[in-house]
């Protein structure tokens, strides 16, 4: 069997999954075994010649950039965090969430965030906050945090947090206010430079019927 | 008992890697081919030194910070090749002007570049390459073209492809858009990473009722019967004269036998900024990234005073070497030897024969010292060789 023919997806767990594996049903693929909700992370469709892998978010770009998968359905934020030599096909319009630059209410009310010298800035996403107040001319000085950014001004690690907000509900509970969008992101579909050529008959089709599922 | 002073003894810096025997015997017979390759075809090699002035290797391009840099103890600014494109215009333009044109040159060569490791790169790493100087031809683009092809065929890959762009194709489409300037390096940029939501975003903002046929023209991929597709979608002088010189080139290619390997693919464009007409690269499916680039340069040879079209390719040694092991697994990198050993007294004997052997073109291992017979089936074996025992 030639490695030509076959197509590797990798999928996001998390909020993401479920809209993937629906544009991916609307498209016509296979994806009854995706939907039964066990802990297998790699299904092969042997008819649809078609395999995926389920990872984190997180490692979808790398999955993608290394050739393991050929193309791969992750957010915006992701791609732009990682600088991954990846191609960006689609915007797939689902996953829609905001990078915003927060401060407490009470702060936000007496002081702009532009006036700050040399602010510590709480982040999961030090590259995006980085880039962001490099372009402002601001110097920062970028905390890296794992999760839970919201707590960081709270108790005093950070003045402001760069983080992402889909509702701004996390924002709302814990006082804090948005001062500043960085940008919009959704789900995007990309593929790896490679694939992009070598299996141009395959993806090129999906891509087609995939834009039209996301236009219609 | 181990600080890191001492240990820094047995580490060598990160991107960097030793060849071991099966490895490096591997390289070398690769390299081999490829010279043969390249000489029968008219190239010669040529051999330029890893550390060159840094204002050299600037000229050809604008990777500085990629360089691995130092200075001299005159103060003067070296760096270590990142490539050896701009090298070999430099030495071309200072000592072979006299030579008939055009030159046919190649080389095999490490080359430097900080790149991060953790991407799968190296920051030293081999290229076997060709530069055509003299000459921008379509018969000399097509023949470079085809040498690449038979180099990775050359090389035992089973499956390959190339893609080919043309630079004029970009320039002309942003022409027939009247793009602004600010706007052609972004959507250079967006188009050079194949970020098609970017292009889309960007063609949104200063394309109009001309989108739809850009997006179209970057996304086409096939052989040469697209090429009236792009004539009938872009028109403007520009564009023309690239269809012609890309019709041009795929005649020759027919030629050569290589159609069928290459696929012209009009959104390809080559991160080197001294590219100016047609650019390629060659993919393994194997293999998350490109084995092989090139295309023709205009205007590197001008920066070194001598004004002359060229036309070359570089193909990377580690990763076609990688790609060959995926598409062979556990493809033995050391030929088989012969190991000789002798009881106490034959010590001449043996001698003779290794000597016999070596001449008949067999791999002889010698014993250091006579032995006895178990002891040197324990080393022929441990050698995965064959055993000839004077006893």
């Amino acid at each position: 069997m030639s490695e030509q023919k076959w197509l590797t997806i990798a999928l996001p767990k998390g909020t993401l999954f479920s809209s993937s594996v629906e544009l991916l049903a609307r498209v016509g693929l296979p994806v009854g075994q995706l939907q039964e909700n066990g802990r297998r992370l790699f299904f092969v469709e042997e008819e649809a010649k078609v395999r995926y892998i389920i990872c984190r978010p997180t490692d979808i770009p790398t999955f993608v950039e290394y050739g393991a998968a050929d193309i791969g359905l992750v957010g915006k934020d992701i791609i732009e965090e990682q600088e991954k030599d990846v191609y960006e096909l689609l915007d797939l319009g689902y996953g829609y969430c905001r990078f915003v630059v927060a401060m407490p209410e009470e702060v936000a009310a007496v002081q702009d965030w532009r006036e700050y010298h040399l602010p510590r800035v709480a982040t999961k996403f030090p590259r995006v906050a980085e880039k962001f107040f490099a372009a402002q001319g601001m110097q920062v000085e970028i905390i890296k945090l794992h999760g839970n950014v919201e707590l960081a001004p709270l108790v005093g690690l950070a003045e402001m947090i760069v983080d992402l907000v889909s509702t701004g509900r996390t924002l709302r509970e814990n006082r804090l206010v948005e001062v500043a969008e960085i940008f919009a992101a959704t789900a995007r579909l990309i593929a790896n430079r490679v694939s992009y050529q070598v299996k141009g008959e395959r993806i090129m089709p999906l891509l087609e019927k995939i834009k039209e599922v996301v236009a219609g | 008992m181990s600080n890191g002073k001492e240990r820094a003894y047995f580490q060598i810096p990160p991107g960097m890697k030793d060849w071991l025997p099966g490895e490096a015997e591997k390289k070398r017979r690769l390299e081999n081919v490829l010279a043969d390759l390249f000489s029968v075809w008219g190239y010669r090699e040529v051999i330029t030194p890893a550390i060159e002035y840094l204002e050299v290797l600037t000229a050809g391009h604008n990777q500085e910070e990629m360089m691995y840099k130092f200075f001299d103890h005159q103060g003067r600014a070296l760096a270590l090749r990142p490539d050896m494109t701009t090298p070999i215009a430099r030495l071309a333009a200072t000592r072979l002007k006299q030579e008939p044109l055009p030159l046919r040159l190649f080389y095999l060569a490490g080359v430097f570049g900080q790149e991060d490791p953790q991407k799968g790169r190296q920051r030293e790493y081999h290229q076997a390459g060709v530069e055509l100087i003299g000459s921008g031809s379509g018969a000399a683009v097509a023949e470079v073209l085809a040498l690449a092809v038979e180099a990775l065929r050359a090389c035992g890959l089973k499956e390959f492809t190339l893609s080919a762009g043309h630079v004029g194709v970009f320039n002309g489409l942003v022409d027939w858009l009247g793009l602004p300037p600010e706007a052609r390096q972004e959507l250079r940029e967006a188009v050079q990473a194949r970020n098609f939501v970017a292009v889309e975003l960007i063609l949104n903002r200063y394309a109009g009722s001309q989108k739809e046929a850009a997006l179209t023209i970057l996304r086409l991929r096939g052989g040469r019967e697209i090429l009236p597709r792009l004539k009938e979608l872009a028109a403007g002088e520009a564009m023309e004269a690239t269809v012609a010189e890309l019709e041009e080139i795929f005649s020759f290619l027919a030629g050569y036998g290589v159609e069928d390997y290459i696929t012209l693919d009009l959104g390809l464009l080559r991160g080197l900024g001294y590219y100016t007409g047609l650019v390629f690269e060659g993919f393994s499916p194997a293999l998350g990234y490109p084995i092989l680039g090139g295309g023709s340069y205009g205007h590197l040879l001008g920066r070194f005073g001598w004004p002359q079209p060229a036309v070359g390719f570089a193909l990377g040694l580690e990763r076609v070497l990688l790609a060959l092991e995926r598409e062979q697994p556990r493809r033995s990198g050391e030929g088989k030897i012969v190991y000789v050993g002798y009881a106490p007294g034959r010590e001449k004997e043996a001698i003779a024969l290794a000597l016999r052997l070596r001449e008949e073109g067999k791999r002889t291992v010698l014993a250091v010292a006579a032995e006895e017979k178990a002891v040197a089936e324990e080393q022929a074996r441990r050698r995965r060789g064959e055993l000839v025992y004077l006893g």
